[in-house]
């Protein structure tokens, strides 16, 4: 371990398929970090999330991102979202035709080149950021560092993201440029964004705790009383003879279901993660990921439904700003109630048999993972993605895992061993952890 | 020349020399093997990539000039109020190139749609300035003309909803003033996780059915409920406004900051975890 404190202050960018989150630690290692906010994120709860979109201009020939691509209506703009999984796309061939209708007519313009654009604009909009909330001027000097997805090509991926980001102008961080996102989520979530070393802050005072320890990581005020940082301590204290803390990691999004599994080594609580690393066996990290998701849940009500409930999903579906779409997805999914608009409703006697065909799958693909890894403890479970309101879901797996621990989002049901999570962090634990002094050593 | 190569070397050349034109770039390769049609489009890319701007002169630049100008205007004006011709003169010595009527009525009318700045009169001059003005000083000369007809309208039976109607533009009046209020108390706000996420769920089903409904007294009804419940009306109807995707909705294409009318009012909720449009303002081109 390099006991070389990196970088006092780090930004974090969650680059997400539909909004990137972007997390701050400012002038020291004693601190908790920050996600960005600005008053215009108003289209979703808490002002962090910055639309990963960009939009092309035909006739003036010109781009436009993020908000600013959502700012505008003219005829002839095109907006194009879910870019992001062109990076981890496994053939380069596809990755490269897939936005050719876009910009077959341009030469040299492919998704790179727009990629550039879109994080040189995201460079710019968190410079304003740090510039109104914390009066600076340049971030040039502050390193960056991005989370990615646990599944398709990362290696690839993390290269040239690195390089787009390079030319972006971003100071990419040269030890630690990109990070898993689940690993990154359960560090945001276990030290709830807090950073911590032995080192006292000079303004705070303190004195030093432990001579020659002063720059490695203080687990203790990071990790707080959790139960991550709880089997350390017992085992430390030999109150346990269990050498590995297994930590699974769920993220049910509109169209994915992702699942990640870590090892951590309660003998070096600090390491980094590799499927080469094997511990009884079994891999310290694994990932894969299911073509499942919420929306596979609205067809199935679909096809199920009635005419007055397809003619009301109808409805939803063509909604420009999905406001139904997503308070459907919570009353009829999170909070099993029906579904009214006018005198139509969806009644759970519709839903309840969507949802249970779902649920099969998914346990069938929660049954997959495991076997193939030979997975078969789970010490604490992360739930993160919008399909972790579903108590169906979240139920399920506990029963089928059984974790010791659970961290979610809020739920109506009574979960023991549960933590729930705060709206911050089921939305921006994986930016708030990348930017953890956890990933400078 | 890898295209690639050629980006960076035309933003090392820019980083480096400030404003160029395109033939002193390509001078800037110094003879490596690259086509000035290889040079010409990666500048175009970058240019509509918005990592270079065109400057004046027929040069391009890693700055957008306009901002730089419209940043200088900002901070001038944060220190006195200008006119257009003391704008312009002031902005003029900072040597950028842009023309004299470029900043009188182009840049002046841009920084008129800043947040923070404000027209005033100084008789018949306008004047930028930072402070907005009072209430009553911007209403003196209609509160003059109301005095005058005062007695006349008072003597003349006219409900005051006509004389307002009269004033303002009939079909107005309600949207204006809305005639509904919160029903009864507002609820206290929500502190714990759950209290929000339940105050959001009940909010977006609240705007559904006031956006569903096409009865007039429902709409005023659901009003005071949604008001009650913490939400904020965003827009007031009839007003006219430049067109933002993100707070407008409107059915037609629309260009950002094209003149708009707010045909009915967006929903927001505040609450401690920020503000959220839960519905955007409807528009429609003017």
């Amino acid at each position: 371990m390099d006991k070389q404190l990196i970088n006092e202050s780090i930004i974090a960018i969650d680059f997400g398929n539909s909004f990137c989150k972007v997390s701050i630690r400012l002038n020291g290692v004693n601190v908790a970090s920050t996600l960005l906010r600005d008053d215009s994120y108003s289209y979703d709860e808490g002002n962090f999330c910055i639309p990963s979109v960009f939009g092309y201009l035909r006739n003036s020939n010109r781009f436009l991102f993020g908000t600013d691509a959502l700012r505008d209506n003219s005829a002839d703009l095109e907006i194009i979202r879910n870019w992001k999984p062109n990076f981890f796309d496994e053939s380069d061939q596809n990755r490269r035709d897939s936005l050719s209708q876009l910009f077959g007519h341009r030469e040299g313009i492919d998704v790179e080149t727009a990629a550039i654009g879109y994080f040189n604009w995201l460079r710019k909009e968190v410079s304003a950021i740090c510039r109104n909330s914390f009066s600076i001027d340049d971030i040039s000097s502050i390193p960056a560092r991005i989370t990615l997805p646990a599944f398709g090509n990362v290696a690839n991926a993390t290269y040239r993201l690195r390089e787009l980001l390079e030319e972006s102008e971003w100071n990419v961080d040269a030890t630690f440029s990109a990070i898993h996102e689940p690993y990154a989520n359960s560090i945001g979530v276990f030290s709830e964004g807090r950073s911590a070393i032995w080192k006292p802050d000079i303004v705070a005072g303190e004195r030093v705790i432990c001579e020659g320890k002063e720059n490695e990581p203080h687990f203790g005020k990071m990790f707080g009383g959790s139960t991550f940082f709880e089997e350390f301590r017992n085992y430390a204290l030999e109150k346990s003879d269990q050498k590995i803390h297994w930590v699974f990691v769920a993220d049910l999004g509109g169209y994915t279901l992702d699942f990640a599994m870590f090892g951590f080594n309660l003998n070096n609580i600090q390491q980094t993660f590799s499927s080469e690393v094997k511990y009884d066996g079994l891999p310290a990290f694994a990932r894969r990921s299911y073509p499942l998701g919420v929306m596979d849940i609205d067809e199935l009500v679909y096809e199920k439904g009635d005419a007055i409930s397809k003619k009301l999903m109808d409805k939803m579906f063509s909604d420009k700003d999905q406001l139904m779409l997503n308070t459907f997805h919570q009353t009829a999914y999170s909070r099993s109630q029906p579904f009214f608009l006018g005198a139509a409703s969806i009644q759970p006697e519709i839903v309840n048999p969507a949802l249970e065909d779902f649920l099969s799958q998914a346990a069938k693909s929660l049954d997959n993972f495991m076997a193939i890894h030979q997975y078969r403890k789970v010490d604490q479970m992360v739930l993160t993605g919008g399909g972790s309101n579903i108590p169906a879901f979240r139920q399920l797996l506990i029963d089928r895992l059984k974790p010791g621990y659970t961290h979610g989002a809020v739920g109506n049901e009574v979960i023991p061993q549960y933590s729930e999570l705060p709206h911050d962090f089921v939305r921006g634990a994986t930016a708030l952890g990348g930017s953890s002094v956890y990933f400078e050593f | 020349m890898e295209t690639r190569e050629i980006r960076k070397q035309v933003r090392r050349l820019i980083r480096e020399h400030g404003p160029m034109t395109r033939m002193e770039i390509l001078k800037g390769f110094n003879g490596q093997e690259v086509g000035s049609k290889a040079v010409n489009q990666t500048i175009n890319n970058l240019i509509s990539l918005q990592i270079l701007f065109p400057a004046t002169g027929n040069q391009v630049w890693d700055q957008d000039q306009e901002e730089i100008l419209k940043r200088k205007a900002k901070n001038l004006i944060s220190e006195k109020d200008l006119s257009r011709t003391q704008l312009a003169d002031a902005l003029l010595d900072l040597d950028t190139g842009v023309s004299k009527y470029h900043i009188e009525k182009n840049l002046f009318a841009a920084l008129l749609n800043e947040p923070d700045i404000y027209l005033k009169y100084r008789g018949n001059t306008q004047l930028l300035t930072k402070d907005r003005a009072s209430l009553e000083e911007l209403t003196k000369p209609l509160a003059r003309s109301y005095q005058r007809i005062e007695l006349v309208l008072e003597k003349s039976n006219y409900s005051k909803r006509e004389i307002q109607e009269a004033i303002v533009g009939k079909g107005r009046i309600s949207t204006l003033h809305s005639t509904s209020k919160p029903n009864g108390f507002i609820l206290p706000p929500p502190e714990k996780e759950r209290d929000i996420d339940y105050q959001r769920d009940a909010a977006r089903l609240l705007v559904i059915a006031w956006r569903d409904t096409e009865n007039n007294d429902t709409k005023i009804y659901l009003e005071g409920v949604m008001k009650s419940l913490g939400l904020k009306e965003e827009g007031n109807v009839g007003e006219v406004v430049n067109f933002d995707g993100l707070i407008h909705d409107c059915n037609e294409p629309t260009s950002k900051d094209e003149e708009v009318k707010v045909e009915s009012s967006g929903w927001r909720l505040i609450n401690r975890r920020g503000n959220y449009l839960i519905n955007k303002a409807t528009v429609r081109k003017v």
